[in-house]
């Protein structure tokens, strides 16, 4: 009885003392998302810039939770992986927008004269 | 004891079993899936969507687990990547609208080049017809010149050119009508002026004999007839004028026995570079 009791401490300060690891491939995913927004420059445009911190939040709290309830950390790195994604997408966007407004200015400045066919101002 | 067991385990599991008919959260990304199809997404990025209603399905069927968490936690993915899809959309829209806006910019610069093109072509036309133009007018000024230098005297001065014609070849003493010689002559000095195209004055230059007063006043006379004449021979009333005489005539003329009782008339062109532009004719 005795032993059985030491025994079963034992295996209960392991249990205890074990950090559950994250699922590899969806942290993986997630981290790849942001390290591709902040390459980027999301970090430049302020509503990508909020969702890519929002993205670093997700995943450290996933870490955080994971050994109490690793379905919901599993979930909370879907959602990052997501958040990093939308901040991709929204510094494309911005990219994309500056782009159009340049293509436009050079048009009106050529337009209105202020710069020769060469497109030099 | 029993009994009351098996109400506590019933109550469990049907608590357990409990199946939510939604969550704020799934309702907002049933309506963002909806706003998104009929968004520029739906072409643009048809990928992302499929992604986003995948996830939203997810989310439909969480709810029979009757764990909210779960159901919002697979909710948020579908609204982040709806939001997704629909700013890729916006991005193709802009990428479209960028071309577009690159290949107007690529048409006007083509335009404005072959415009100043062809404005160069032109001036360079215009540069070759008004310099073949010149080229004909000096050298019908130099035609002219040289037939009128054959029975004229011409002097090159300061002032301008100065054609000095002796009195007694276009008058009769004391007369102011045109000697038919002294027309011919005329026409041949209207050729040059006419060629020249610059503004001339009339002098008239008087006798030296007689009656200062009186010579003067013939010359003047017969100044205004010399470019009454002039100007009917084709040159322009308002290239041509009279004037009082501001030298003397040349040698040649005053040497001459008729100057002192007949005088002289000097017609002065003036220099091509200068003051007074020349008048055109029409």
């Amino acid at each position: 009885m005795r032993r059985w009791t030491a025994g079963s401490l034992l295996a209960l300060g392991c249990a205890c003392a074990t950090t559950r690891s994250l699922p590899a491939e969806p942290l993986a995913q997630a981290e790849a998302e942001v390290r591709a927004a902040q390459e980027i420059g999301a970090e430049r445009v302020p509503a990508a810039r909020l969702h890519l911190q929002e993205a670093r939040e997700s995943i450290a709290a996933a870490r955080e939770t994971n050994n109490d309830d690793p379905d919901g950390a599993a979930r909370k790195l879907d959602i990052a992986r997501a958040q990093a994604e939308l901040a991709n997408a929204l510094a494309r966007e911005q990219t994309a927008r500056s782009e159009v407004e340049q293509a436009h200015a050079q048009l009106d400045a050529l337009k209105s004269g202020r710069t020769g066919p060469g497109g030099a101002p | 004891m029993r009994h009351a067991t098996c109400v506590l385990v019933g109550a469990f599991s049907l608590a357990g079993c409990a199946h939510l008919q939604s969550t704020p959260r799934l309702e907002e990304a049933r309506t963002a899936y909806q706003k998104a199809e009929q968004s520029p997404a739906a072409t643009a990025s048809p990928a992302d969507l499929a992604t986003a209603k995948k996830f939203l399905e997810l989310a439909e069927k969480g709810l029979e687990s009757g764990d909210a968490k779960l159901v919002d936690d697979r909710a948020t993915v579908a609204i982040l990547k709806l939001h997704a899809a629909e700013a890729l959309g916006r991005t193709h829209q802009l990428a479209a609208e960028r071309d577009q806006t690159l290949m107007a910019l690529g048409a006007t610069k083509q335009r404005m080049l072959e415009e100043a093109q062809q404005n160069l072509a032109q001036a360079r036309v215009e540069l070759e017809r008004e310099k073949a133009a010149r080229d004909a007018a000096e050298a019908r000024l130099d035609e002219s010149r040289a037939v009128l230098s054959r029975t004229t005297e011409i002097r090159d001065l300061p002032e301008g050119t100065v054609i000095s014609l002796p009195g007694g070849k276009l008058f009769d003493p004391g007369r102011t009508d045109l000697l038919p010689g002294g027309r011919d002559q005329l026409a041949r000095v209207a050729d040059f002026l006419k060629a020249a195209d610059r503004n001339a004055r009339v002098e008239g230059q008087p006798a030296s004999r007689g009656k200062r007063a009186s010579a003067v006043a013939l010359s003047g006379r017969r100044a205004e007839q010399v470019r009454d004449f002039l100007v009917g021979e084709g040159v322009t009333a308002e290239q041509i004028r009279t004037g009082s005489p501001r030298r003397k005539p040349p040698r040649a003329v005053t040497a001459s026995p008729e100057f002192a009782t007949n005088g002289a008339v000097d017609i002065v062109l003036e220099p091509a570079s200068g003051g007074s532009k020349p008048k055109r004719r029409p």
